[in-house]
């Protein structure tokens, strides 16, 4: 029997804003615990939330960058729940009037083909604080960190338009790509800046009738995610097809483990017991607002590639890669106004620059090797000073912090060699101190004596250490060998 | 809808017996233990009353005819104020944990918890 699989995504994205939704206190990443949680984070009989103006901004422009129905009137409710790092004993979120209604993504496929997934709405919350099971304290305690709580988030609420792992990949990408480009999230998944919650059901190919779902909470990156999905279609079609049923449930997934465990069932189920915030008043957007922020709204991904494309001549594909990450793209035009080389600044940047990031777990924005660094180096590629084996020990040297790539070439001593007189003395030397080699290559057929060039090329390029321009030496030794003949 | 029954939307399961509005038992039970508030058995048909007479209320605004009525999210004629996104709270760790019971290492301590 061939199944369908029905995937619907929930995703938590953390707002680039300086302070809390609902606070003034700041939301800057890794801070001493507890050093940024004021008493309205920390729920003291007294206060009172102050919405924060620019994360009502941000999740509007999300709105603009998924074409949704903006909300002109949107509302907060309480969510009701009791754990330790949710200090109110609710999460004030957003129910029956959402800030962003309707829309639509669209995602690429690898085969070349492309999917429409529809946005049921996104709405304005706060993040909860953290509760740490281990560390310097007595173990029959939780530590609670409320730096994070208060933090604005937005939630975005798919339809169940995804059929597989790669759609539903393909579509947290794109949403991560759309965020960070239009720069209101820094999307920096290992500090949880994008958690994604992802519902599977399967039904059997072509029926009409939607499977039970279960939930998978609180992803944090797209490999897990993928693993996650992977493996729950498989239980779930093992569970049905060995006569069993699906549970409603919550389930969570262990990227380490691998493995997979209920959290709760749809009958221990929480009831949130939802009512509307009397804390807060109606938010109301002005027709100005949204039409301000519209025309102030950065470059979308699809867009930046099609001028990729357009502007430096790159192919879809290349222009695709480099556009998806708003800061790659970033890196990319800064390397690119600087060298005057797009070509090369592409892969470069795609290529060993990517490559050593992910070795490292490091993004671009922490990169040891800055844009102009980099475009030192292709300058020096380009004009033919450097070798692209040379260029690599360079590179490394830059990362290593070294220094630009003119110092390190100068310091090492690594410019190619391209003064012609110097180059015909270096390749008549090695003629002469090799004339066996000479005479063998005189007494060989034409047809066969080009195979003989590569035992010059080495001898030359060894005296040269490795300094000569290879092109060059190329031409002065076929002259030279041909005067010979 | 009467939007404020959003308000009982959790509770708004009872039956009518005669003319007076009661809860069942298990529903109180559920409601208490959502709320992390201990009813104990002399209290708890008296919590059913109370809580039954809040619902007749309930059912009378349920029999006003609401259709074609915005509704209302918030009982006063104003909107919600925007703050600016810049911090002006600073850190205040030092005096907020001197009145929490148990503190470690800038944490807050509470009894373990462990989903």
């Amino acid at each position: 029997m061939s199944w369908d699989t029905v995937i619907g995504l929930e995703i938590h994205v953390q707002l680039a804003t300086k302070t809390k939704i609902f606070s003034g206190a700041s939301t800057a990443y890794g801070a001493e615990p507890n050093t940024q949680a004021c008493a309205i984070d920390l729920a003291m009989p007294g206060t009172l939330p102050v919405l924060n103006k620019q994360a009502v901004n941000y999740a509007i422009m999300f709105g603009l960058a998924i074409d949704a129905e903006i909300g002109q009137v949107s509302a907060f409710e309480r969510k009701n729940y009791f754990y330790p790092d949710l200090p109110k004993g609710y999460q004030t979120t957003q129910l029956e009037k959402p800030i962003v209604g309707r829309g639509n993504v669209e995602i690429q496929l690898a085969d070349g083909s492309s999917k429409i997934v529809r946005i049921h709405h996104a709405h304005l919350e706060e993040d909860a604080g953290k509760s740490l099971h281990e560390g310097n304290f007595n173990s029959s305690f939780s530590g609670i960190d409320l730096n994070r709580a208060g933090t604005p988030l937005i939630e975005i609420v798919s339809e169940p338009d995804m059929s597989n792992a790669e759609e539903a990949i393909a579509f947290a990408k794109k949403i991560h790509s759309i965020v960070t480009s239009i720069g209101i999230c820094d999307g920096e998944m290992s500090q949880g800046s994008m958690r994604f919650d992802v519902n599977v059901s399967v039904k059997p190919s072509g029926s009409d009738t939607l499977g039970t779902r279960t939930e998978t909470k609180n992803l944090n990156s797209f490999k897990f995610m993928e693993e996650a999905i992977k493996r729950e279609v498989a239980r779930q079609i093992d569970v049905i097809e060995d006569g069993g049923t699906i549970a409603q449930e919550t389930r969570l997934y262990n990227g380490e483990t691998k493995v997979a465990r209920s959290m709760r069932s749809k009958e221990e189920a929480n009831d949130y017991r939802y009512f509307p915030c009397p804390d807060l008043l109606p938010v109301v957007v002005s027709d100005e607002q949204v039409e301000e922020l519209r025309r102030n709204l950065p470059e979308l991904p699809d867009a930046r590639q099609a001028r990729f494309v357009e502007q430096y001549e790159l192919s879809e594909y290349d222009a695709g890669i480099l556009s998806s990450d708003a800061a790659m793209a970033n890196y990319f035009e800064t390397a690119t106004s600087a060298c005057k080389n797009p070509k090369l600044a592409a892969n470069w940047t795609m290529g060993e620059l990517s490559a050593r990031l992910n070795s490292q777990d490091l993004s671009i924005g922490n990169s040891p090797v800055s844009a102009e660094q980099l475009a030192g180096l292709i300058v020096r590629i380009a004009d033919n000073s450097i070798s692209g084996k040379m260029a690599k020990e360079v590179f490394e040297a830059i990362w290593d912090g070294e220094g630009s790539a003119d110092e390190i070439i100068e310091a090492r001593g690594l410019k190619q060699v391209s003064d012609s007189g110097a180059l015909e003395q270096m390749v008549v030397d090695v003629l002469t101190a090799n004339q066996a080699m000479v005479d063998d290559y005189i007494n060989t057929d034409e047809a066969k004596r080009k195979k003989k060039l590569g035992g010059f090329m080495g001898k030359i390029m060894q005296a040269s250490k490795g300094q000569a321009n290879p092109q060059q030496v190329n031409q002065i030794l076929a002259q030279k060998l041909n005067e010979l003949l | 809808m009467v939007p404020y029954a959003t308000l009982i939307r959790g509770i708004y399961r009872a039956e009518l017996t005669d003319n007076l509005m009661s809860i069942e038992r298990s529903e109180i039970e559920k409601l208490a233990t959502l709320s992390r508030i201990a009813i104990n058995e002399e209290t708890i048909s008296e919590v059913s009353q109370r809580l039954g007479s809040v619902l007749e209320l309930v059912d009378q605004l349920q029999a006003v005819d609401t259709d074609g009525v915005e509704a209302m999210s918030h009982p006063m004629q104003a909107t919600q104020r925007l703050r600016e996104d810049e911090v002006t709270e600073l850190n205040r760790r030092e005096a907020l944990q001197a009145i929490a019971p148990e503190t470690e290492d800038g944490l807050f301590l509470v009894p373990k918890v462990i989903e």
